[in-house]
């Protein structure tokens, strides 16, 4: 969802900093200079992952279940072709949102790792996955149902109950969001464990 | 346009190769992970946007007109699926690929073959341009309405001033990286 991807291509990157915090201490006090290997190894770590993991499960998501991707909160994302230069500025800015979340998310959490202030780390990106949680719950049933904008809202003459159940799986729609949780879930576990690793050595 | 975004890539890892020259010859891996970072980043930043941009309004037009599917991509989970994988490996495969051999010129002391090689690939482009000028210059959001002949013209507006305003926005962010990265390397 587009609610929960940004969010956490920011959180993910803090997670990958906070799991190395210790190690990203010492090396920055013993190189001696702002930036040393250690910044560049994790921020390509972060930005890596969102590109590689998030980014595409997003834009699957998007490209085949517009609606459901953005719980239905505008019919932009849903009409992309002949409506003109305007509307596919949306999904564009979606996909660069994901980036920089996840650059900004690494350079916050490195900043607050290097002066000190690590307490703050957690707390932070706990509280921002909790708040998209809350903000995706809130639109409660809108991530049950699978269809349009219009049928969501009652709109052009459709209705909500009209739309499908996602464990209905409407149009493939249930393989399709289960094969991009475990590709997520695959991916975050290596990386944890990777990272882990790293940090015992 | 599917036929060029990959050279487009190609250029931009070799020109950020280019860029951080004295970054690669040192050797040092933390020079090496700025150059691939900054290359990611640049990819979704200024790569990815445009493909996305015009294949999702205009997919038939960004693919060349090449395949009739992109008509029906919603609902459809294998060609979602197919097209998620390739707008990101159309702008990063090329992108780390064009880094990587920009970084094999440059450590045999190839310099003046690796800015051969990214002005060559810009030449392709254009020729490229030029042989497929009636499907770049005859612009139709679907493959369906290009085979009936309902095409508008691409210098048309608004669709010309933004295909404009995103080349620009990318030369111009491709030239901006390359002369942060030759600040940054000329202190290497």
């Amino acid at each position: 969802m587009v609610q929960l991807d940004i969010p956490a291509a920011f959180a993910v990157s803090q997670l990958f900093v906070d799991i190395i915090r210790k190690r990203i201490k010492k090396e920055a006090k013993e190189s001696g200079v702002k930036k040393p290997l250690i910044y560049y190894r994790y921020l390509f770590y972060s930005v890596f992952f969102a590109a590689m993991v998030i980014v595409p499960a997003g834009l699957y998501l998007l490209a085949g279940w517009p609606g459901w991707e953005q719980i239905y909160w505008s019919r932009l994302f849903e009409e992309l072709i002949h409506t003109g230069w305007f509307n596919p500025i949306f999904p564009t800015l979606f996909v660069v949102g994901i980036v920089l979340a996840a650059y900004l998310g690494f350079r916050l959490a490195y900043h607050w790792v290097v002066s000190g202030k690590e307490r703050y780390l957690r707390p932070t990106y706990i509280s921002v996955l909790v708040i998209a949680a809350l903000v995706v719950a809130f639109c409660y049933p809108s991530f049950l149902l699978v269809g349009t904008y219009d049928q969501y809202h009652n709109l052009s003459g459709q209705t909500r109950e009209s739309m499908a159940r996602v464990w209905e799986n409407p149009f493939g729609f249930g393989i399709g969001w289960t094969g991009v949780m475990v590709y997520f879930t695959i991916c975050l576990t290596y990386m944890i464990v990777k990272i882990r690793r790293e940090n015992k050595e | 346009m599917l036929l060029i975004d990959v050279p487009v890539g190609l250029i931009a890892g070799q020109v950020i190769a280019d860029a951080g020259r004295n970054m690669i010859k040192g050797g040092d891996s933390k020079n090496y992970l700025f150059l691939k970072t900054m290359t990611i980043i640049f990819a979704f930043c200024f790569i990815t946007p445009v493909v996305i941009y015009f294949f999702l309004g205009w997919p038939a037009w960004e693919t060349n007109y090449f395949f009739s599917q992109v008509d029906c991509i919603q609902n459809n989970p294998k060609l979602a699926l197919l097209s998620g994988i390739s707008v990101v490996a159309m702008a990063l495969i090329p992108a780390i690929l064009g880094l990587e051999s920009g970084r094999y010129l440059i450590r045999r002391g190839k310099e003046r073959l690796l800015r051969a090689s990214y002005l060559g690939l810009g030449i392709l482009i254009l020729i490229i341009v030029y042989l497929s000028k009636e499907a770049t210059f005859n612009v139709a959001a679907k493959w369906t309405d290009y085979q009936m002949g309902n095409t508008f013209s691409f210098f048309e507006n608004p669709f010309f001033i933004f295909w404009l305003v995103l080349t620009i926005c990318f030369w111009g962010s491709l030239l901006g990286f390359f002369l942060w990265i030759r600040k940054k390397d000329k202190e290497v």
